[in-house]
């Protein structure tokens, strides 16, 4: 126990796995690149910073602060939760995997993205669920006792994450993606959860997280604009990802 | 057959909307997380006080107003940008490069900045841009920039015609 931070092996199977994903990622993408598509630079950077931020979200002064300050947890979650995603997503991993991969097993992949499940998992609601529904569960309920400094947690943020930035904004493929407006809105109803509970935060009240009131003002302020910046580049993403035209809509007013 | 100059003028028209909401949008990110969070100059209602009091001890009601705040200008973005989708189908990736577009995002930034200075002077209460010794001075600045982004942003709108979206390539 004296042996300092980040010593639990699942945070060590973490950063072991993200090493390799990153290490991965920049091979095939090195070698697409050198392909007639090419593969974007800015992919590439979008990636690579999504891993860094893990990284540092995990290791050195923020896991230190984490273990004894539920400011550092907040800085954590904004990285792992909400800043980190976005970066991978941007990446578009899958897209990546479908060209480099021989055929065959490109299939496997379309076919698992058209999964009954993943379905159901990247519904909007459900995305809902995952990312401000385990938020207001954490946090509300006396789960945050149980749970806080528990490394899976970190674990479940980064996926859940990861799926909202993918259905929201990411520019892999998703047979099952919900239209810009309906997008806008599940991105509304995040922000407003997020809103809501950065300023119960803030005032310390209405919450189940044992810590200090100056920590959790701190915190509140952290979820707010942090939050408020990772929304804001979400939107940024949506807007720059959304189709030049829109098929059907196209087609009728042409 | 319509013509294009014919087909140009609704849609000129169609951006206005969701082009100021999302000026009004940007203003307020811009007002909260400038002027609110990194200067500190003042709250909502931060006129009941002096605006450089430490956040602790500030009333709790003005952080409950901030939030809603925050709100209003998400629910702008985010309505501007669902009203632009809808109404600009075709040649997306042009739309950033409108000057329509800028032009009326302009002209909503200025507005949110008038709205917000003629509310902080007539409502007691309710900030002052800056509050302290100098505050006239703050507001009328800032009723200043308010006008030169409406004016700016209607200039810029009105060179707008040939770059603008949603016509054929």
């Amino acid at each position: 126990m004296t042996h300092g931070h980040g010593a639990h092996p699942v945070t060590m199977a973490v950063l072991v796995a993200v090493a390799l994903v990153a290490a991965g990622y920049l091979v095939l993408a090195l070698r697409e690149r050198r392909g007639a598509r090419g593969w974007g630079l800015g992919r590439i950077a979008a990636f690579l910073a999504g891993c860094a931020l893990l990284v540092a979200a995990l290791t050195g002064p923020v896991a230190a602060l984490a273990a004894t300050d539920f400011r550092g947890h907040m800085l954590q979650y904004l990285l792992i939760g909400m800043l980190a995603p976005l970066g991978l997503a941007l990446g578009a991993p899958i897209t990546l995997l479908l060209r480099t991969l021989p055929p065959a097993h490109g299939r496997r992949i379309t076919a698992l993205l058209r999964l009954r499940v993943l379905q159901v998992l990247s519904s909007p609601g459900m995305a809902l669920v995952f990312t401000v529904g385990s938020l207001v569960l954490l946090y509300c309920t006396p789960l945050y006792g149980v749970l806080a400094g528990n490394p899976l947690l970190h674990v479940h943020v980064l996926l859940a994450g990861y799926l909202f930035a993918y259905v929201i904004a990411g520019p892999d493929p998703a047979p099952h993606r919900p239209s810009v407006p309906t997008r806008l809105v599940v991105l509304g109803v995040f922000v407003a959860v997020h809103l809501t509970l950065s300023q119960l935060m803030y005032a310390g009240a209405g919450l189940y997280v044992p810590a200090p009131p100056e920590q959790l003002h701190g915190a509140g302020e952290i979820m707010r604009y942090g939050g408020n910046v990772a929304e804001l580049l979400l939107v940024l993403a949506l807007v720059i990802g959304w189709r030049p035209s829109s098929g059907r809509r196209a087609v009728h007013r042409g | 057959m319509t013509t294009a100059a014919e087909r140009e003028q609704p849609t000129r028209r169609r951006i206005a909307l969701p082009g100021a909401l999302l000026g009004v949008g940007l203003g307020g990110f811009a007002d909260g997380v400038v002027l609110h969070q990194i200067l500190r100059w003042h709250h909502v209602l931060s006129g009941a006080g002096p605006a450089t009091v430490n956040a602790a001890s500030v009333p709790r009601m003005n952080t409950v107003w901030d939030g809603l705040f925050h709100a209003l200008a998400w629910l702008a973005t985010l309505i501007g940008l669902g009203l632009l989708y809808s109404r600009v189908t075709r040649s997306r990736e042009r739309l950033w490069s409108s000057r329509s577009l800028w032009g009326w995002m302009l002209i909503g930034w200025g507005l949110f900045t008038l709205v917000e200075c003629a509310v902080g002077r007539q409502v007691p209460g309710i900030h002052h841009v800056r509050t302290g010794p100098d505050q006239l001075w703050w507001d009328a600045g800032f009723l200043l920039l308010g006008t030169l982004l409406v004016a700016g942003g209607w200039l810029l709108r009105r060179g707008g015609a040939e770059a603008e979206p949603c016509r054929e390539p």
